[in-house]
Parts: C-alpha cells; sequence; structure tokens
C-alpha cells in the first residue's frame, strides 16, 4: 500500500469585530423608547423635528466625573435648550440601578432626563463605546455627530475644542457640521455581557 | 562613603474618586523609576517607568483599541541631552466589558527611555512624567507619577535601586528584516470615499507561523474596522478598513504597526511601517 503523505496546512483566521453596530453619519438614529428616572418614557422619534444630544454616561467613571465637576454637559445642554436642543443621557451601564441614576440626577441638579438602559440594546444599537460618547441626531432624525465631547481626554489643555458645542452652532446655523466624528474617549461602556 | 543617590520622586497620584456606586479600591496602578546600570557608555542611561497593575486590571498602549486611552510619557531633559522616544514593549489584547476589544498591559510592564546626558548638564535633573488610565471590567481610573532624577547620582551609584531592564528590552518590537520574513504586499484595495479605504498587507515569513496577530498604531481620529489576519503556513494576509473620522485631520501618508508571531513557546513581535 502506497503510503499517503498528506500534508497538513494550519490555517488560523481572525477576525476582529466590535460586538456593536457602527453608525454612519447620516444615516437614521435607531429609533427607541428608554424609561428616565422619573418614570416618563422617552421615544426618539417623538422628537423628530428637533436636534437631539444623547450623552452616554456612567456616574461613576472619572472621565464623566470631570466633565460634570467641571459642568460641561450641564452648561450646553442649559444654554442650548434655549433653543430647543433636547439632551437625553442614557446609562447602558448593566449594574447600575433606577435609584441610583435617581440619586445621582438629584444631586447633580440635571436639568435633562437620565434614561436607563441598562440591558444595553440602545447603546449597543448606537455602538456606544466610552462614557461619556455623544451623538447628535438632526432635525430629520439622522445621525449628525458620534465621538468625543471634546478634543482634551486627560483634562488640561486650555485650547481643547468642543466638538457637541460647534456642531450644535452649525446646525443652528443651517451650516454643514465640519467635525461629524471623533474617536470618543473615557471609560469602556460596561455592558452586560 | 556610600554616595546618596538623590533620587527626587515627586510621585503624585491623581486619583479620581470612584463613587458609592462601585466600592472603592486602593491604587490598582503604581508607577516607579527603574535605572539599568549597565548602560552603555558614561553619557548614556537607560531609564524606565515601572508599572505594577493590580490582577483584573489593565493599562493602555500607545494605540488603545476601542476604548480607553494611550499611557503616555513625557520627558524634559536639560539642555544638550538627547531622549528617544519612548520604547513600549508588545502588548496583549484584551476584551473590555460589552466586548470592546483592548490594546495594553496586564500585571507589569516598563515602559523605556534612553538618554544621552552630557557631563557638563549631570547635575541638572531630568523630568518624567507618566499618565495613564487603569482600568477593570467594572471601572477606570486615571493616573499620574512625576520624577525627578540627577543624572550625576545615577551614574556615580549603580547599586542604589536599579534593575537590569534587559528583559523589557527584548520585549520591544525589532524592526521587521530579511531576517524573519518581510512585506510583500501593501495595498490599497479601494477608497470608498474621500475617508474609508480598504487594505492589504501580506507577510511572508522565513518559517511557517501558526499564530500571528498585527496591531495598527492609530492616531487619534481614525479607526480600524474589518480587521482579518489570516495565515496559511509562511505567508500571512491582513486586511482592514481605514477610517478618517475628522474631516479635518490629514489622510494617513504611512501606517506603522507590530506584527506579534506566537507559539507555545515563544512570542516575537516586529514592528513596520507602510505607505498607504
Amino acid at each position: 500500500m502506497k503510503g499517503i503523505i498528506l500534508a497538513l496546512f494550519l490555517t488560523l483566521t481572525t477576525s476582529f469585530a466590535l460586538a456593536d453596530t457602527e453608525l454612519k453619519i447620516g444615516t437614521a438614529a435607531p429609533d427607541f423608547e428608554l424609561v428616565d428616572t422619573a418614570g416618563a418614557k422617552h421615544k426618539l422619534s417623538s422628537y423628530l423635528g428637533k436636534i437631539v444630544v444623547l450623552e452616554w454616561t456612567n456616574p461613576g467613571c472619572p472621565f464623566v466625573k470631570r466633565h460634570y465637576r467641571k459642568g460641561t454637559m450641564k452648561d450646553l445642554a442649559s444654554t442650548f435648550s434655549a433653543q430647543g436642543v433636547v439632551w437625553l443621557t442614557i446609562n447602558s451601564t448593566h449594574y447600575l440601578k433606577d435609584e441610583e441614576l435617581k440619586q445621582w440626577s438629584e444631586e447633580s441638579k440635571l436639568s435633562y432626563p437620565v434614561l436607563n438602559d441598562a440591558d444595553g440594546k440602545v447603546g449597543r444599537a448606537y455602538g456606544a463605546k466610552t462614557t461619556p460618547h455623544m451623538f447628535i441626531v438632526n432635525k430629520d432624525g439622522k445621525v449628525a455627530y458620534s465621538g468625543a465631547i471634546d478634543s482634551d481626554p486627560y483634562g488640561d489643555e486650555s485650547d481643547a475644542r468642543n466638538y457637541v458645542n460647534t456642531a450644535l452652532k452649525e446646525i443652528l446655523s443651517d451650516k454643514p457640521v465640519t467635525v461629524t466624528e471623533t474617536t470618543p474617549y473615557g471609560c469602556s461602556v460596561k455592558y452586560k455581557s | 562613603m556610600r554616595i546618596m543617590f538623590s533620587l527626587l520622586v515627586a510621585a503624585g497620584l491623581w486619583l479620581f474618586n470612584s463613587p458609592a456606586i462601585a466600592e472603592q479600591e486602593a491604587p490598582p496602578i503604581s508607577a516607579s523609576i527603574v535605572v539599568d546600570p549597565l548602560e552603555r557608555s558614561a553619557d548614556t542611561l537607560l531609564i524606565g517607568i515601572k508599572f505594577k497593575i493590580n490582577p483584573g486590571w489593565h493599562i493602555y498602549w500607545k494605540y488603545p483599541g476601542d476604548s480607553g486611552l494611550p499611557t503616555q510619557v513625557r520627558v524634559s531633559v536639560p539642555k544638550g541631552s538627547t531622549v528617544s522616544e519612548t520604547l513600549w514593549p508588545t502588548p496583549v489584547r484584551f476584551t473590555q466589558a460589552g466586548g470592546l476589544q483592548g490594546i495594553g498591559y496586564e500585571g507589569e510592564v516598563v515602559l523605556l527611555n534612553r538618554f544621552t546626558v552630557p557631563a557638563a548638564v549631570r547635575k541638572e535633573p531630568i523630568k518624567i512624567q507618566a499618565r495613564w488610565v487603569g482600568c477593570s471590567q467594572k471601572i477606570c481610573v486615571p493616573g499620574k507619577a512625576e520624577f525627578s532624577l540627577i543624572a550625576q547620582d545615577i551614574l556615580k551609584n549603580s547599586a542604589i535601586t536599579v534593575a537590569d531592564l534587559g528583559p523589557w528590552e527584548n520585549k520591544i518590537a525589532r524592526a521587521l528584516t530579511d531576517n524573519f520574513g518581510k512585506v510583500t504586499t501593501a495595498a490599497t484595495l479601494s477608497n470608498l470615499n474621500s475617508k474609508v479605504s480598504n487594505h492589504e498587507l501580506v507577510f511572508e515569513w522565513n518559517k511557517a507561523a501558526t499564530q500571528v496577530d498585527w496591531l495598527p498604531v492609530l492616531p487619534r481620529n481614525f479607526k480600524i474596522s474589518n480587521l482579518k489576519i489570516e495565515t496559511l503556513g509562511k505567508k500571512t494576509v491582513v486586511n482592514f478598513q481605514l477610517e478618517r473620522l475628522d474631516s479635518e485631520s490629514m489622510n494617513l501618508k504611512e501606517l506603522e504597526g507590530e506584527v506579534i508571531i506566537s507559539s507555545a513557546s515563544s512570542r516575537h513581535s516586529y514592528s513596520h511601517k507602510f505607505n498607504l
């Protein structure tokens, strides 16, 4: 019997893909309905015709804490709410409970709702990676910005650019958003595994 | 008489409080200076920042992956001195909460810098600042440490708190040369638009490789997705999509990467750059 020699080739294929969606700028923002810490429901599509800012948060994240000590998000929300911009803060950290988020909201004296997405479905639909991770949804329901709140991850640059501030001003002036996407920085979103 | 080594360590750990929501732990990452006494000439120094990282925590490589921030090292040296770029031991991949991929270090790592300090300025301080973000599956904690060193004292007292940094030097990727293999193809397969392009790299190795990984080094506001690495015998094909997120950034003209070849008993890494 002839010996049959088998040449074994090892093929190793490795693919790396995010578990979450990668939203494209200019596409429709995924609709969702979440409940805030006061028990009110918020459906994104009900805000059609308005500019909506979605802020992914985790009160325990040092980056979020730094911005809330500085008032970055609160000041922006306050400034732009006068111009009809809706600000929604979303939690996708799986272990945070409504009571904890409510306590944080009250202590921080937030004027905007905190929505609980503890099962992470909305966060994953948006591809939210960090806290904070910011999205702006235009009046037509399309994603106009995705990424970092600003250009200063360590919080020590005197000339940091606030991307959300700039984008909102441009949208409100009917100008194209010049910086539509940046790399978000912060703690990784603690999704349920 | 033993010469006192005036190593001034001003380590300020900037620790942001973790919330009442998550339990506060002792600082999970500490940084200290180590000096290699076996350095090559009177003017040169090999200095490392050693990070001790608690189990379950990690810090990030110069390219952190899906989230996190690169560990930063900033150095100022006396006039007339030189300092190399920071030398990074080859990192590992890890999976963070929610399946997000990170690239960095666990356990312990020493980041290195080579200094040349002429005799005339050896009494003047070398200042080193390190900043990092340490993360567990639940929380992230930024940290910072600052050090001031006097080269003259380091050189005179080689017995003072020093360490052989050779093992860490060995973990730094070597330049990819023909002794190990080469990049035979670095192609842009398609430009989907002005910001997004698909690329292919082909490596050919001198010996068959079984486990090959490739780590890109991306600046901020660039993203790699659809990364696929396929190895067959002596050939590895890497495909990826590169996207420039910020319309104001220039397109990259070249991309740096590290290719890591692993087996059950060894791990070798090689750095390379290729034109886009």
